[in-house]
């Protein structure tokens, strides 16, 4: 079979003694820009990128990639640990990964997420492996409308972000698209900006990110010093337990699948397919009320989605030379400037960086998890740091990492009033997560939707004339309404039983 | 009488004085001392980065002194605009510029103006072409021009951005050919290639950088390239000069200084670039892009600013753009 033997060539150019050390070190790195709040992928490859000039452009290509998928690894660990997502697609790990850290179990979820980040990119890869034309060619299917619907059927489980009140979801889901609406619009008018010209572009998704989920967290820990040797008393083994592997296995799959397929689409896929995984477990499972209180299904499909998600990026760029997010278009320029040209003919002229690439991505999860396993013994000591120095060295990394992200001044300013914010709304009881799903859905979903009236002269039907774009509208109908359906069961249900007890 | 804590305090400030007297002398000896910052308006992986990247190794080794490539993204570019046309001028912070300087000027209230600085130095040329499809009804520019002019409004133009450069460049086509296009804005040229790969528009204005793998690959029709003389790399696709219109609307990269930094200074920067320029790494760079390597000193790229200025600003009171 030719596939066989390109993958064999693959392995071949991937496994030679320079690439395995470029391999590792680009999963170290990125490890560790995973694990720091702020500082994320598309930077570090930008920075390191002068570094591999001089290097193969497979080489190069293998040791930059290796930052992106790594940093999807590490980004979880302080999300477990502290309440840091360090990246944004590990927003969503925070809610049951530090849970879990609360009770003492901050290993099974560092473990898991590891085992899951592993299954997830390994499979990610022999998808990408055997699909990579066939499913590009079926992302191109996605015009303006489709996008749009895949938007909507994200705004749709919206409801399942939460493990507090409805209402409260929603109200925050509604800021979260009102602070996505900040920035010039596609017709280039100006909203909510008070002519700030840094906030043209809108809110940075990463100082939202570390104010919301870093500051608020430091200042909600400042008052509550005497909880703390829950900690420190309670750790209850480093890996995951038999019982934690029958919880999270479907999780992983489902996950893996969720990511793989969103990952091809253009956008922020990493993060929504965790949202999406995340709340595709939440309705499958028979306790959902553990939700949101330490539930490792909650940990294990989101992050076996992010990882999932990296491979289906690689797709549109290798095969077309596309790139659908910030860090993959910066994959794209070290091509260029390596003098490989992304396109349609990368596959045909430089097989040896679409398969050593494929095959190094092998190779780096097999490494990311032999580097992550004995960290968690280390990471898991992190908490044992008194509070009196832990706190101000993450508030350090998040100021450090605010400005870096950017250069800016005023992404500081940003994350410390979303701080104050997220600290306010812990008080009161909102949740960050529906309003940081809804303000990264946001852009998207009116880019798409204003694309397609200007395109269709302002016919609303172009939705659902076109058959994708209604299939997905339809599946988010039906899930709104079995969302209601169920409410009104359930309310019924206790109606009846407070009659019985009368 | 006087404390010790006093003295101690007057000998600090004395010391501090005598530092930067010395700093500021050495300064003025010796440019650069430390490493000079290359401000990039966009974000990593872009045109613009890319440009500064490959220039970076030789700018360094002729300059004799570091140079940081810092990516300042946000508000079209003119953050970083502002940001450089405020910085000392002292020579230690070096902007790049392409026609979206121009262009936002009058799109934008943001108070950006080419005048505010010295242009050092062009380093190359990327002109722009209009794509379609490789299996749509349109064989050249003339029949494409044909049925926008028989079908107003019918056929969709994506581009890289609402009042960005490429949207200007096809409202730039409409005032020279009395044709009317439907406008799609995408955020940048790499979504508008996707769009036209799908079929979700008709056409593309954009770098020809960013569209020749596709031409190559057989998925593209490149119909006319915006430069005045046909370009090396598609030498079978005519000009707009051809078609009796002067367009330039490519992409050209230039390095510009807050106004005020000392001429000798600007002098050390210039020959600093035109050796890079020369570097093999950066030609073999454009070659494969379809970029014209093009020098202008100071004196040339402000005449061109000033043409480049003529023009945007025609086609932007045609296309009745305000600032918002």
């Amino acid at each position: 079979m030719d596939i066989f033997s390109n993958i064999l060539a693959g392995f071949s150019i991937a496994a030679t003694p320079l690439n395995l050390i470029l391999c590792l070190i680009g999963c170290f790195v990125g490890t560790l820009i995973g694990v720091l709040p702020g500082i994320g992928p598309a930077a570090t490859i930008a920075l390191l990128l002068p570094v591999t000039f001089n290097l193969p452009p497979a080489s190069a290509i293998i040791m930059l990639s290796g930052i992106f998928y790594g940093a999807m690894y590490g980004g979880s660990t302080t999300a477990i640990l502290v309440n840091i997502p360090g990246e944004a697609a590990a927003a969503i790990t925070c809610i049951d990964g530090y849970q879990m850290a609360r009770q003492g179990r901050a290993g099974p979820a560092l473990g898991i997420s590891a085992f899951g980040s592993f299954i997830a990119g390994t499979f990610g890869v022999i998808f990408l492996m055997l699909l990579a034309p066939p499913i590009a060619e079926l992302a191109l299917k996605f015009g303006p409308p489709e996008i749009f619907a895949v938007m909507v059927l994200g705004l749709t489980i919206l409801s399942y972000l939460s493990s507090g009140s409805l209402i409260k979801a929603f109200i925050i889901a509604l800021i979260g698209l009102f602070i996505g609406m900040i920035g010039i619009d596609i017709a280039g008018i100006e909203r909510f900006t008070f002519g700030i010209p840094d906030f043209f572009d809108g809110i940075g998704l990463v100082p939202v990110l570390m104010g919301l989920f870093g500051v608020a967290e430091v200042l909600l820990n400042i008052e509550r010093v005497i909880t703390r040797d829950i900690f420190v008393t309670r750790i209850e083994g480093l890996l995951p337990n038999r019982e934690d592997w029958k919880r999270s296995i479907m999780p992983i799959s489902r996950g893996t699948a969720i990511g793989f397929l969103m990952g091809v689409i253009p956008g922020p896929s990493n993060t929504i397919s965790s949202f999406v995984s995340y709340a595709v477990e939440k309705r499958l499972s028979k306790h959902p009320e553990q939700f949101g209180k330490g539930a490792i299904e909650g940990v294990a499909g989101p992050e076996s989605a992010n990882n999932a998600a990296c491979a289906g990026n690689f797709i549109p760029v290798l095969t077309l030379g596309i790139p659908t997010s910030a860090v993959m278009a910066v994959i794209v320029g070290a091509l260029i400037i390596h003098g490989v040209t992304p396109g349609p003919l990368l596959i045909k002229n430089n097989p040896d960086i679409f398969w050593g690439t494929i095959a190094s991505m092998y190779i780096g999860n097999f490494m990311l998890l032999i580097l992550n396993l004995p960290l968690i013994g280390l990471w898991i000591k992190v908490l044992k740091i008194p509070y009196g120095i832990l706190f101000p060295l993450i508030l350090f990394f998040c100021f450090v990492g605010a400005y870096a992200n950017n250069n800016s001044l005023v992404d500081v300013n940003v994350m410390i009033f979303f701080g104050l914010v997220g600290y306010l709304m812990k008080k009161t009881g909102f949740e960050p997560a529906p309003l940081v799903m809804a303000y990264i859905l946001c852009p998207f979903l009116e880019e798409a939707f204003r694309q397609s009236l200007i395109k269709s002269h302002g016919d609303f039907s172009i939705f659902f004339r076109r058959p994708i774009s209604a299939t997905i509208l339809a599946i988010a109908f039906l899930f709104v309404f079995m969302n209601i359906f169920s409410g009104i069961k359930e309310k019924r249900k206790r109606f009846l039983e407070k009659i019985d007890e009368d | 009488m006087i404390s010790r804590k006093r003295i101690c305090s007057i000998l600090m400030v004395a010391g501090i004085l005598l530092f930067l007297s010395t700093g500021w002398g050495a300064a003025q000896e010796k440019f650069p001392n430390r490493p000079i910052q290359l401000i990039i308006p966009w974000a990593p992986g872009g045109g613009g980065t890319l440009n500064a990247q490959t220039l970076q190794p030789a700018f360094e080794k002729a300059l004799g002194g570091g140079a940081m490539i810092v990516n300042k993204t946000g508000g079209g570019g003119t953050i970083a605009w502002n940001f450089v046309a405020n910085a000392p001028p002292d020579g230690y912070t070096v902007g790049i510029v392409n026609p979206s300087l121009v262009v936002t000027q009058y799109t934008t209230k943001t108070g950006v103006n080419f005048k505010k600085f010295e242009p050092i130095i062009t380093t190359v040329i990327v002109p722009a072409g209009v794509a379609v499809k490789a299996d749509s009804p349109w064989k050249t520019f003339k029949e494409f021009i044909d049925y926008s002019k028989a079908n107003p409004g019918k056929v969709n133009m994506a581009n890289s951005g609402h009042a960005a450069m490429y949207h200007m460049g096809n409202v730039g086509i409409e005032m020279a050919t009395g044709v009317k296009f439907t406008h799609i804005p995408y955020k940048g040229s790499g979504p508008c290639v996707a769009a036209l790969l799908g079929g979700h528009v008709d056409g593309t204005l954009a770098e020809i950088s960013t569209l020749l793998p596709y031409v190559e690959g057989g998925k593209f029709r490149i119909l006319a390239v915006s430069s005045s003389k046909r370009n090396f790399a598609i030498p079978n696709v005519p000009t707009f000069k051809e078609f009796g219109f002067d367009l330039d609307v490519g992409t050209w990269y230039g390095y510009v200084v807050p106004k005020g930094t000392p001429k000798e200074r600007i002098k050390v920067l210039h020959d600093a670039f035109k050796a890079a320029m020369n570097s093999e790494a950066f030609k073999a760079f454009y070659a494969k892009q379809g970029g014209v390597i093009e020098y202008m000193g100071p004196e040339g790229l402000m005449a061109y600013l000033e043409a480049q200025d003529k023009q945007w600003k025609k086609i932007i009171d045609f296309g009745g753009f305000k600032p918002e």
